[in-house]
């Protein structure tokens, strides 16, 4: 008799989620899903609002990676007011973007990864949260709470909010950015540094203790996206986007990021809200692609600053037989290289006289009836496009976001999880704990594109054919 | 010496739910020698700033009362788990006392009675007379804690 497991919600993550597994009569299984069941529609309500709102609304979407949507938004407004921003103000976006990378990788890593790592996957579930990592480890768990501060802190001290800023405009930034400020800032580098190095050191024990586990934790060949800077470095804040193959060929270079339709497709499918994007070139479903760090690194030529490109060379050899790194466990790796880099190049930001500048907006009208912004969020390329009239008012609005981009990719990886460790019989804390651990290591922000109905209990269910439960654990 | 704390806490889009917010900025302009945080929910960075007060008063939105609450926060009790990067207030104290190995002597909850969470930004009449009434209390309870 076939059977249908049920994992909902999926815990920390960011948003609301559930898995379902069907079960053979053999007791095998025959598919996952990982399903968003929620709703925003940020898209249309956001039609018959004015383009310099967009910001402002946009950066609502989600209380973690807000200031991604303000800065795409922001370069969307650009191309429709058909202006060049001043140096200063693109070092100011830049450094901001950069600050959104500390903030969210360090909860990614420190805050809702670790527990997990230090902890086991067979640990008790109540233990298995910041309490835990401090029982365990508590200059850990210290560490990672002032890392993520930083990045908090560098966003409040810009922008004057820790969340929902609405400092960068169409045009550059509201406000230029002060000595104090900038000197307060670069205090924190040496701290931020050791952190990071001090994290890095852990992960590779981890990797140690987990090297039966890891094989299986979403190990699949799959493409790869992301913006790359013009000489094919790692890329935060512009570029082109750049589409390599599982052996890390490259299929598609210089991609102007306002033609990704043309290469991007979005597919739907009834039980999810969650659209699946796709390379339109190999179609739906096989143009999977992955994108966020572990994409970067992989499409990346090298690394800018050094300590993370040091790290970078160590991180492809984990990929040299295939040509990359296939493996989304080897996320969390890519994830804290990208600290690395973002606390070094920010240091490098921060001592360059030109942020400085006071000239930070450039002004003018409505220029263009169509704009598109792009960036890369801490989860993967993100993408505001505009469709407005004369008056600035939006007529349409298409945003690609990052974790909708993995969608195909999270599919597989629960796929992959529930045939390794499911028998179909016992349904025990550490199996479903490892399904959603897979699913972690995409850090996925379904705020980013949902609206939350509300929260649920973990609740599993086993059912038959009939969908008469068979079994079930609620935690 | 270290000042007192007020932490305001809620979403301002969403209501009455904004009155800590609310309550706190208008603390901040009106009671001098206080430290006020403001913020859209309690997250594990705020810890840190809680070490070493000697008072710390959170205010927050209260559902289901038309009464301002002003409850201290049992520090002893247990805490119920943290699943996410969202913490309650006595959460936060219990990683504060975890982390740093002490918590303030006193801490307060002033619940501001809130009835309508939905999408907007203005707070409904009797949110809006309690939120002057928080400042109130929090200003008696500085003065109470200052007096010894």
């Amino acid at each position: 008799m076939s059977k249908t497991i049920t994992i909902a919600p999926v815990t920390r993550i960011e948003g609301h989620a559930k898995i379902t597994i069907r079960m053979n009569d053999d007791g095998s299984v025959a598919d996952a899903r990982f399903h968003v069941n929620e709703f925003r529609g940020f898209e249309k309500f956001c039609e018959g609002r004015l383009m310099w709102e967009m910001g402002g609304i946009t950066s609502r979407i989600c209380g973690i990676c807000p200031t991604s949507h303000l800065i795409t938004s922001a370069k969307a407004g650009d191309a429709i007011l058909a202006v060049g921003i001043p140096e200063t103000a693109e070092l100011l976006r830049r450094l901001i973007t950069l600050a959104q990378w500390i903030q969210s990788h360090a909860l990614s890593f420190f805050h809702l990864s670790s527990p997990d790592f230090l902890l086991g996957f067979d640990s008790d579930p109540a233990a298995r949260n910041v309490f835990g990592l401090i029982g365990r480890d508590k200059e850990f768990a210290r560490r990672g709470i002032r890392l993520r501060k930083f990045g908090q802190e560098i966003i409040e001290v810009l922008g004057s909010r820790k969340i929902h800023t609405p400092w960068a405009v169409p045009g550059g930034v509201r406000e230029p950015f002060e000595e104090a400020k900038r000197d307060q800032l670069l205090a924190w580098i040496p701290e931020a540094k050791e952190t990071t190095l001090f994290a890095l050191s852990k992960l590779k024990e981890i990797h140690g203790a987990f090297d039966r586990e890891i094989p299986n934790f979403g190990n699949f060949r799959s493409l790869f996206v992301g913006l790359v800077a013009k000489d094919g470095a790692l890329e935060y804040y512009d570029g082109t986007l750049r589409v390599t193959d599982s052996a890390g060929n490259i299929l598609a270079d210089r991609i102007d990021p306002a033609d990704y339709h043309e290469h991007f497709g979005e597919a739907v499918e009834p039980w999810s809200y969650l659209k699946f994007p796709y390379y339109k070139p190999l179609e739906y479903p096989k143009g999977m692609y992955r994108v966020g760090p572990l994409a970067r690194v992989n499409i990346c030529d090298y690394i800018s600053t050094p300590l993370a490109e040091e790290e970078r060379k160590i991180f492809k050899v984990l990929g040299a037989e295939e040509g990359v790194v296939n493996n989304s466990f080897y996320y969390h790796y890519a994830r804290l290289i990208e600290l690395l880099f973002a606390v070094e190049k920010l240091e490098q930001l921060l001592q360059d006289p030109r942020v400085l500048g006071k000239k930070v907006r450039s002004r003018a009208m409505i220029n263009r009836e169509h704009g598109v912004g792009a960036s890369e969020a801490p989860r993967g390329t993100l993408f505001h496009e505009y469709w407005v009239n004369q008056d600035g008012v939006l007529q349409k609005v298409d945003l690609l976001i990052a974790t909708a981009q993995n969608n195909l990719a999270m599919n597989r990886t629960v796929r992959q999880m529930a045939i390794q460790y499911l028998d179909g019989v016992s349904i025990t804390e550490g199996l479903l704990n490892r399904i959603e651990a897979g699913i972690r290591c995409y850090d996925p922000c379904l705020s980013c594109s949902t609206h939350a109905l509300g929260r649920m209990p973990l609740h599993v269910q086993v059912v038959d054919s009939m969908n008469r439960v068979l079994n079930e654990r609620v935690r | 010496m270290i000042p007192p704390l007020v932490v305001g806490y809620g979403n301002t889009l969403r209501g009455d739910d904004a009155a800590g917010v609310i309550a706190a900025e208008l603390v901040r302009e009106r009671l001098p020698g206080v430290d006020v945080v403001v913020v859209h929910d309690i997250q594990p960075e705020l810890a840190e700033a809680l070490t070493r007060r000697p008072l710390v008063i959170f205010l927050d939105a209260a559902e289901g009362t038309e009464e301002l609450v002003c409850t201290t926060i049992d520090t002893s009790a247990p805490v119920p788990p943290v699943q996410s990067h969202l913490f309650s207030p006595s959460q936060i104290l219990a990683l504060c006392s975890s982390l740093y190995g002490s918590i303030p002597p006193k801490v307060y909850l002033v619940g501001i009675p809130a009835r309508d969470f939905s999408y907007a930004q203005e707070i409904s009449a009797l949110t809006a007379v309690a939120i002057e009434e928080s400042v109130d209390v929090v200003g008696k309870l500085i003065e109470e804690h200052n007096r010894g």
